[in-house]
């Protein structure tokens, strides 16, 4: 984490959470200001140049339908936990490798103990009743309200989706406003700069697992056994 | 930093959470026409939108402004009793600079709570408004340690002090009801 988010969750402004999220594609950029530091000298003989891949390039390849390259990405930036880790076991799972799912399973099953990847999946998923089981599940696990609400808040339920919004205006009326604007695109609603970083930590995530394709990640969670 | 007046209102806390608690089950039930009668509002005002809630999802501008205002008159005729009105425009900027008030910990805190407007209700926040709110014994807790500042505030600050004290109970600050 860096020292500026580390001193956004001592000040209260970034959930711990969030800046763990947002951390995913950190390495990444991290990697490009040293490459930026090295005044164009070569590389040492011997030494591998630090990989540039992040998630954009393994979803993109996944929507181009070149599956070897994004399994071979995700193997590569797998650290053993968080999305990177879900998507590289769902991937197994559309690829049928067996093998190779069964080895992720176990530490699948201990990323679903968390609410965030249930509410990210709740909010995506087409199906609303397996989107409702995942929202319950995240509730048990300890969901915070606002992310409760905001998962509510993108339904395909008009009823739920309004009881959603009114709820997320009520707690945290900046977050509301953004989730209106960026989520839901209200006629008019504008993004407030107040609710950025904690919009950043849940989308970014929810986003991945949109563009990968959120039946398959439900399901590698459902067979970990963390959720149905 | 706002430059604009504050003033101080003792709040029926279960008065506003009554209020609340309406206003919200109005907005989930989408339910224009009891809405704008509890607001006393034209309901030709509420023809725009299909759903409620999206009037107060949108920036507060020209087409919203007399929503937000009338949920404001409603909560300061159920709920806020003005109780203090400061005559200076400098009174924010000495309540969050003023050293003497800004040395003890305490007293700093609570200062910052009665102006932060994340305190109060979504409806009593207003753009670019100065908002708090203070429950009784964190009200009664800061009078006092003003009280014993008196001779070292400047003339706007002890009338402040003088303010909060006469208070019975919560209190709201707000400069833009």
């Amino acid at each position: 984490m860096s020292w500026l988010d580390k001193l956004k969750v001592k000040l209260g402004v970034l959930d711990a959470d969030d800046a763990a999220t947002l951390e995913e594609d950190a390495p990444r950029a991290a990697r490009r200001a040293h490459d930026n530091d090295r005044g164009g000298r070569p590389a040492l003989d011997g030494i591998e140049p630090a990989s540039q891949q992040g998630l954009d390039d393994v979803l993109a390849a996944k929507e181009r339908g070149d599956t070897t390259e994004m399994r071979r990405l995700l193997k590569e930036l797998d650290r053993g936990k968080g999305l990177r880790l879900v998507l590289r076991a769902a991937a197994a799972l559309e690829a049928g490798d067996d093998a190779e799912l069964e080895e992720l399973l176990p530490k699948v099953g201990a990323e679903t103990t968390t609410w965030r990847l249930a509410l990210q999946l709740a909010s995506v998923l087409d199906d609303p009743a397996r989107a409702e089981a995942f929202r319950q599940r995240a509730e048990k696990a300890g969901a915070p309200t606002w992310a409760l609400a905001w998962s509510r808040a993108l339904s395909n339920d008009a009823d739920v989706q309004r009881r959603g919004l009114v709820e997320l205006l009520v707690i945290d009326p900046a977050l509301a406003r953004t989730v209106a604007a960026r989520d839901l695109h209200i006629e008019g609603a504008v993004a407030d700069g107040d609710a950025s970083d904690r919009y950043a930590g849940f989308a970014h995530g929810r986003q991945c697992i949109r563009r990968f394709g959120p039946s398959a990640v439900a399901a590698v969670v459902e067979r970990a056994g963390g959720f149905l | 930093m706002s430059r604009s007046k504050l003033v101080l209102y003792q709040l029926d806390r279960p008065a506003l959470k009554a209020l609340s608690a309406d206003i919200e089950g109005l907005l989930v039930r989408n339910d224009h026409a009891a809405f704008a009668e509890r607001l006393k509002l034209d309901a030709a005002l509420l023809r725009g939108r299909a759903r409620l809630v999206d009037y107060f999802l949108v920036p507060e501008n020209d087409s919203t402004k007399e929503l937000h205002a009338a949920l404001r008159r409603l909560a300061k005729r159920d709920a806020l009793t003005p109780a203090f009105a400061s005559d200076s425009l400098a009174l924010e900027g000495r309540l969050r600079a003023f050293e003497p008030l800004r040395e003890n910990a305490g007293t700093s805190a609570a200062i910052d709570r009665l102006l932060n407007p994340k305190r109060v209700p979504w409806y009593l926040r207003a753009t670019g408004a100065t908002a708090g709110w203070l429950d009784g014994k964190d009200r009664a807790d800061l009078s006092q340690k003003m009280d014993r500042l008196m001779s070292q505030l400047t003339p706007e600050l002890q009338a402040f002090a003088r303010g909060l004290g006469e208070i019975d109970g919560d209190v709201i600050a707000h400069d833009s009801l």
